[in-house]
């Protein structure tokens, strides 16, 4: 039929034409089940969000979701932004980014001022005040690469003001170029700031103050109440963050710095919160996604094609194929599967060990599957019409192929429908068991979660775990549907 | 063929499939050597402490390197680490399939088996063998228990708003991790509410020494074991339902049961003589896989809660490459299940007359 060149593409049409329609009698019928409903709707929000997620996201994002660099200037176990809407006291995040200062003075030395205004309107500190800049240009001074100094104040709303940031910079002769794809980023100086809070709002008081929470003081009334101790209380109101770069004044730059971002890191952070290393939650489950789908869907697809021809050659051919194959399907079903995926994911290294659990699956799946299609496949043989085309001359694989598997195939596409969760939920489970394998999952966020003990970060536990079911939720309503379908014997109607 | 070759076969397999994987998990840990790595870091750690010591002690230094190189030549001959890895474990492979298990050399398995080091293999797996059966066989008992007298009650409300509740529970419950379910609840009802015990891993002493004062032990061990039970349960009975369901459901429909309530018996008659009667091997199926299968622990939710049974001891002996425990475990573990599958085959041909051959 291949040299046949006219004839071919009007096969390929009605062929076409015929699946089509197959498609849409099925999707109707699924769509005439509640659950089908449900199930459909359900899986078209996760493949479009995964395309989204693809597209957003920057490809090397699991290289950055490890690298503790990129996540600085991010709150740490922070709630989400809306919870503020709710009532609850978290001083809010706040970026601002300049192209170029806000004011230029010369004197001894070149003066970039950047100002942002920052206003404290709950009862709660900011974790950290973070110094963003992308792109530095360097000064050379008879071809001397000149020091930058960085200095930066708060002026808080009681009119008191605080420096936060004094340090001199030597930077490479090629910064401008390095800067620019990874930015500097400099935090508040807190030894600075607890010096200057006992100068200026204490007054010889001999208190002892401990600069971990440094940050707190500079964003709070304090009170003495005795030689060693003070109490703290948020002080709300505007609050001015001014940075300024010292340059000397010979060097002819009009603009220092391509992007200057001045961060006051609140205690809140976008639509789903931060974790422990202040990294963004939403972003790591915007990942998942496509994750999840891919991982679901190579090992439910490539198990199911294996089982399906597996149990058709088994039955069809019978004797020492059938009597080998059902041997090694009989063997394998007495492994225990969780203990020997663990024992092989964990000795593989990391970089490989999603591959193995997604290869170990599928060596393990098949064989419930070949049984069923080894039963179904014992019986359509026997059928009139497959005797009818073994006397006409039809190969045994043009019998198979055409005859005995596209009759199970419906029961292999509820099958495989079923199957798609399992391999997601145990990727989840061995990464909340604490192997890791790199990339970020749903179960690796719940992993560093149930790692660091923080149950009570509720913006940390709970979504992961609520798409984690909604996901195989979806398949099981799904597979419910299309079983009803193809096995009219549990219809409820 | 005769019951007595169909059983003969089956065992065979099963055999087969008992000593594979107790063979395989030895190739695998020796092959990959995973195991080597962990013993010489191990050997590493040892033979610098005594590097430190002969330095202390004002030993010469060409005599500490002498004495450091033949104390970590010694070493590795004691681990057996100059031998290849098929060497090392051959004699160790069949002395766990003659249930000679050995000692364990790991302290954190000595840790989950709660007692000092060196721990022997058999003593570490009966310590924590029941610790798991109060957990997890306890609980798939309870969902049994209830799931065959609800079961067919659901069958017989089918269409109605209960029976399509069960079902979506029934949904739901299997698209939840239980390892999941677990953190919320360890969160709400032990944090929170306070109802619970926050650390587990108390359990062991009660456990350990319950003989010495059973009354009070046994409130403690239901006061630690409550929460995961009641995890289990949640999560499991839903599936449980479904499938006791799915059982009567297709029993029903049979015409022997059709010709019974056309003789006009009554239906709690039907039920018990008829219905489950021949539901039973799937049934028994069912809850014989599923306590045989318990006795291994659930590797993840047993880490959830910190829970010192059968899934924790594995687990520790994988991380610390401890063989002679992952062979022990894997073949003890994989026998109770095998044994589990024959006792089944043979109360197949007992319960269901269509397979006497």
């Amino acid at each position: 039929m291949n040299g046949d060149g006219s004839g071919a593409p009007v096969v390929t049409e009605s062929k076409l034409k015929s699946l089509s329609r197959t498609l849409r009698t099925w999707i109707s019928e699924i769509l005439s089940y509640g659950t089908g409903k449900v199930g459909l709707v359900l899986l078209i929000v996760f493949v479009v969000t995964s395309i989204v997620a693809l597209v957003t996201l920057p490809p090397d994002y699991r290289y950055m979701w490890n690298n503790p660099k990129y996540w600085q200037d991010y709150p740490q176990l922070a709630p989400p932004e809306w919870i503020r809407a709710l009532g609850y006291q978290n001083a809010k995040h706040e970026v601002t980014t300049y192209d170029s200062p806000t004011s230029v003075k010369t004197g001894d030395f070149k003066i970039f001022k950047y100002v942002m205004y920052y206003d404290l309107d709950v009862k709660d500190y900011p974790q950290n005040i973070v110094f963003k800049l992308q792109g530095v240009k360097v000064p050379i001074v008879n071809n001397i690469v000149a020091p930058i100094i960085i200095k930066a104040y708060v002026e808080r709303s009681d009119k008191i003001t605080i420096r936060v940031l004094d340090r001199t910079l030597h930077l490479p002769p090629n910064t401008t170029v390095a800067y620019v794809t990874e930015p500097l980023m400099i935090s508040a100086d807190r030894n600075l700031i607890i010096t200057e809070i006992s100068t200026k709002m204490l007054k010889g008081a001999e208190v002892t103050l401990n600069p971990v929470v440094a940050i707190n003081y500079l964003f709070s009334k304090i009170r003495v109440v005795n030689a060693s101790v003070i109490e703290t209380e948020p002080l709300e109101g505007h609050y001015k963050v001014v940075l300024e770069l010292y340059y000397p004044s010979v060097v002819k730059i009009s603009n220092p710095v391509e992007k200057v971002s001045i961060v006051v890191v609140g205690n809140c952070y976008g639509y789903m919160g931060t974790d422990n290393r202040g990294r963004d939650i939403a972003q790591a489950l915007l990942y998942g996604f496509p994750v999840a789908l891919a991982i679901g869907f190579v090992t439910a697809i490539a198990s199911t094609l294996i089982g399906l021809f597996v149990g058709a050659i088994s039955a069809y051919y019978g004797g020492l194929i059938d009597e080998l194959l059902q041997r090694v399907i009989d063997v394998m079903g007495n492994i225990p599967l969780l203990p020997f995926l663990i024992l092989l994911v964990n000795i593989t290294p990391v970089e490989y060990r999603l591959q193995v659990i997604m290869t170990v699956l599928i060596v393990f799946y098949w064989g419930g599957l070949a049984i069923v299609v080894r039963s179904m496949t014992l019986s359509i043989k026997e059928e009139a019409y497959v005797e009818a085309a073994r006397a006409i001359g039809a190969s045994n694989a043009r019998i198979l192929l055409r005859h005995i598997i596209p009759q199970i195939i419906p029961y292999a596409v509820a099958s495989l429908v079923f199957s798609v969760p399992g391999a997601i939920l145990s990727e989840a489970g061995l990464s909340v068991l604490g192997l890791e394998h790199g990339w970020p999952t749903w179960g690796k966020v719940l992993s560093a979660a149930r790692l660091s003990g923080r149950y009570d970060a509720w913006w940390w536990v709970l979504p992961p775990g609520i798409l984690l079911a909604l996901m195989s939720l979806t398949f099981v309503l799904l597979g419910m549907a299309i079983e009803t379908i193809v096995e009219p014997r549990l219809r409820t109607r | 063929m005769g019951v007595g070759t169909v059983l003969a076969r089956r065992a065979v397999a099963l055999a087969v499939a008992l000593v594979l994987v107790v063979v395989l998990t030895a190739i695998i840990m020796g092959a990959s050597g995973y195991d080597k790595t962990i013993w010489q870091a191990l050997i590493h750690e040892q033979v610098r402490a005594y590097q430190m010591s002969l330095r202390q002690s004002n030993v010469p230094p060409g005599r500490v390197r002498e004495l450091v190189a033949e104390y970590k030549e010694e070493l590795t001959k004691i681990y057996g680490l100059d031998k290849p890895w098929y060497q090392r474990f051959g004699p160790l492979v069949v002395n766990t399939l003659t249930f000679n298990l050995g000692i364990s050399e790991s302290y954190d398995v000595a840790n989950v088996a709660g007692v000092p080091y060196p721990v022997r293999v058999g003593d570490a797996i009966m310590l924590c063998l029941p610790r798991t059966i109060v957990m997890i066989t306890i609980a798939q008992a309870i969902c049994a228990v209830i799931a065959l007298r609800v079961g067919p009650l659901i069958a017989y409300k089918r269409g109605t708003l209960f029976d399509r509740s069960i079902v979506f529970y029934a949904a739901l419950t299997n698209a939840i991790p239980v390892w999941w379910l677990g953190m919320l609840l360890i969160y709400l009802l032990s944090y929170r509410a306070g109802f619970f015990p926050t650390n587990f891993r108390s359990v062991i002493a009660y456990i350990n020494t319950f003989w010495e004062n059973p009354g009070a032990n046994f409130v403690n061990i239901l006061y630690y074991a409550s929460l995961p039970i009641i995890t289990i349960v949640i999560a499991f009975l839903g599936s449980w339902f479904y499938s006791v369901r799915a059982m009567v459901l297709r029993i029903v429909r049979e015409y022997f049961v059709m010709v019974a309530r056309a003789k006009g018996l009554p239906e709690k008659y039907i039920v018990s003589k008829h219905v489950l009667r021949a539901a039973a091997p799937p049934v028994v199926t069912n809850v014989i896989l599923s306590l045989a299968g318990s006795l291994g622990g659930y590797i993840i939710t047993e880490s959830v809660f910190n829970w010192p049974g059968m899934g924790t001891l594995y687990w520790v002996a994988i991380r610390s490459a401890d063989l002679p425990t992952i062979l022990g475990l894997t073949y003890m573990l994989t026998l109770v299940y095998i044994i589990a599958r024959f006792i089944l085959e043979v109360l197949y041909i007992l319960l269901d007359p269509r397979v006497r051959y």
